[in-house]
Order: structure tokens, then sequence, then C-alpha cells
């Protein structure tokens, strides 16, 4: 099996487990682990999309496979965990070449209250936080936890548009690569955006 | 009795005086005073006190002044950025009226940012009267950084707009765009092939790779094994 071969298949695998089910639930964070597992190898930096060669970016990039999923339900800070028939269920890859924006999971209303998903898949990293306009750009408030390389993590975030970075091993930002970007301003570049509540 | 008139009077004044320090203090952001130095913080505070009294959001003013913090910018430099947003903020407001969200504010501030003209603003709330304009506005400086000029990103939002399209399709686009240029096609072609594809309905199939960013790739990736 080709690098590519694998990675295809990495990324059908991570498809398929997110859709089968709201990925906020346990029994779906084991799928998409799972899935993971299954497919045996570790992505190889760099391995299928040569555009992510570059230096910027770096092989963790390479390697990755990142998505936002916005799981959201609009009751407060409440969420469902349960199955809500054309929200939970995500209808776009969450993978490497195809990049999954932000996206909405029924009808949010300003202020409300969106729980959302950060992965990233960075193999190499020693840790890996989210930071963005939700979490004061703190890197020590939202650690992603790893499985495998696989990071992740859900928050709560208001409704609307955001903008993030991923902070890895404490020092590297990046942007992520499967979403919107946001361009580079006064304090340089390096961010994504979330569209928190968007409908999809 | 004037006397306990005087001090009557004396002691509402000082209660009023006491209350507008306590509203003052409590204006101030205390995310500013923890994270930047007293210098920036000032500055920083009086752009966030100058947006507030034109109505425009603040929190964005802020959070740009935080990321500024933890990206261990200078003061100098923050205090740069964040009334560069102010002012981007104010003439995104200006032409997308003053009904906008924060998120459109925001959203146009950044589409200016990406150097999308202030005209494309207002013809985008033209084409969207009354819709948020969020989504369309960060798909446009999206198409932007990912390389497609500014004129044909600009054309093929408002083409999708003015077809009074929901947003889901300018996320669909924004995502194939993405998707192709990664995969090597030219920005510009995979702009136009995809919103072809959202107009009609569906995809379309992806554009030809770009020969000449496939022989620099090959090269480098020679250099780079």
């Amino acid at each position: 099996m080709t690098d590519e071969e694998r990675e295809m298949r990495l990324a059908a695998d991570v498809r398929e487990a997110l859709g089968n089910g709201p990925p906020s639930t346990p029994e779906a964070r084991a799928r998409v682990m799972e899935a993971v597992r299954a497919a045996g190898a570790t992505p190889r930096a760099g391995a299928s999309r040569p555009g992510w060669r570059s230096p910027g970016v770096g092989l963790l990039v390479a390697a990755s496979i990142a998505g936002i999923i916005a799981l959201v339900r609009a009751r407060g800070l409440s969420y469902v965990p349960e199955p809500v028939p054309g929200i939970n269920r995500p209808s776009q890859p969450v993978a490497a070449g195809a990049p999954t924006p932000a996206r909405s999971v029924g009808a949010v209303s300003d202020n409300a209250a969106v729980r959302v998903q950060f992965v990233l898949v960075a193999p190499d990293a020693k840790s890996v936080a989210v930071v963005g306009d939700f979490n004061d750009w703190n890197p020590s408030a939202t650690p992603l936890e790893s499985a495998r390389g696989m990071w992740s993590s859900e928050e709560v975030v208001t409704a609307g548009r955001h903008d993030y970075a991923f902070v890895i091993d404490g020092t590297r930002w990046i942007a992520d690569p499967s979403a919107p970007q946001a361009p580079a301003d006064e304090l340089g570049g390096g961010y994504s955006v979330l569209i928190a509540g968007a409908k999809p | 009795m004037s006397a306990v008139v005087r001090h009557f009077r004396s002691a509402i004044v000082l209660g009023v005086a006491l209350a507008g320090a306590a509203a003052a203090a409590a204006a101030q952001d205390a995310r500013l005073g923890a994270q930047l130095d007293e210098g920036t913080r000032v500055l920083v505070q009086a752009a966030v006190d100058s947006a507030r009294a034109a109505g425009l959001p603040t929190e964005p003013l802020v959070d740009k002044a935080l990321e500024g913090a933890r990206k261990r910018a200078d003061g100098t430099r923050i205090t740069r950025a964040v009334t560069a947003l102010a002012a981007r903020l104010r003439a995104s407001r200006s032409s997308l009226g003053a009904g906008a969200t924060e998120s459109d504010l925001v959203a146009g501030a950044a589409a200016l940012q990406a150097g999308v003209s202030a005209d494309v603003l207002h013809q985008l709330r033209a084409a969207r009267p009354s819709g948020a304009l969020a989504v369309p506005l960060v798909v446009l400086s999206d198409l932007v950084t990912r390389g497609v000029p500014t004129d044909t990103a600009a054309a093929v939002v408002l083409l999708v707009a003015r077809e009074g399209m929901g947003d889901d399709a300018f996320l669909t686009l924004q995502r194939e765009v993405q998707r192709d240029v990664m995969g090597g096609a030219p920005p510009a072609s995979a702009a136009a092939v995809r919103t072809r594809g959202v107009l009609a309905g569906g995809t379309v199939r992806r554009p030809a790779r770009n020969a000449a960013t496939d022989a620099t790739r090959n090269a480098t990736s020679s250099a780079k094994p």
C-alpha cells in the first residue's frame, strides 16, 4: 500500500467513524480512535500532499488531518449528545484533502452556545493546544488530548466568527489546514476562521 | 438647616463620583491589565474606549491585544494592530451598515485586510440586504488568502450571493477551491470552475493541475527527500 493509499484509507476510516454518529459521545470517539488504529500506520510526513511541504508548515502539518466539527445545540450551554436528525451527523469528511470548514448544526442565534470539536493529527507532537479569541489566545487554556497522534478537544464557544490556531509543543503556532484562513495582519498570519453556527 | 443640606448635597456628589469611578474601572478590561505593560494597556484601552463610543464592537479589539501579548509582540506592534483593526471595523460598518452583526463586521474587517475593496462589501450587502454576511465574507477572505485574485474572488462571491444562495453554497465553494488549490490547481481557475459547479447545484470536474506548479513541487521534493 502506497503512502497516498494509506492516507486515503485513514481519511476514509475517519470519515466513516465521524459520519456514523455524534462524535462527541464516548462511543463515537472510540469509533474514531478505532478507525485510526485500524489504519495501521502513522501517516508519513508529507506523504501525499507535496503542497504541504512548505517550510513554514513542516512535517507535522504535512502529516496532519485537521478539522472542526460543530456539534452544537442552540440550547444555551446544554449539550444534547444523542443524535438529532440532520444536525449531528457531519456530512463532510474531516480529512486531509477533503477539508471541512467550520459548520453549523442547526439554527443558532446570536450569542448562542455552540459546541465545537477541534481535531489535529500530529503524530510527532508532544503537546497540542488550541488558541483563539474564545480562550484569550491562552496556550495553556485548552490543551488537546492525544490518542495515537490524533489530538482533539471539544469546546463551547458563542455562535459567530472566531479566529483560532493550533499551538504545537508550546511554541509553534499553525493554522488549521482544513479550515478557512484569515489574512495576515499587523501581528502576522497563521490562523484560521471558525464560523460557529453557520448552517452547512 | 442650610448646613445639613450642604452636607447632604456633598454626600450625593461624592457618591456619584465614587460610582462613576467604579464604573470607569469596571469598563477597563482586566484582561488587558493582566497581559499588557501599563503603557500599552493605556493605549489599547483608549482605542477600546473610542470604539465603544463609536458604537463599534470592542471585544475584537481586546482579543487582538491579547493575541499580540500571547505572541509576545512588543507594545508598539500590539497598539498598531489594535488601532488598525479599529479602523477596519469602522470601514466595515460603513460598508455593511449599522445593522451588521459583530461577526459580520469582523469578517468585513478581515476582508478589507485581505485587500477586498469597501465597494465590494457594499455590493455584498446590497446582494443580501437583510441576511448575515459573515460566511460570504470569510469565504471571500479565504479565497484571496489562498491566491485567488481579489477581483476574481469578489466576482464569484458576489455572483453566488446575487443568486440568493445560502451559506452552505459559500462553504461548499470554499471547501472545493481549497481542495483544488492544495492539489495544485491554479487558484483563479479553481474559483471559476467551482463557482460554476455551485451555481449549477452540483460538483464539476476539478480543474487541471498547474503544470508549472507541479514542476516546482517536484523540484522541491527532490531537494528535500
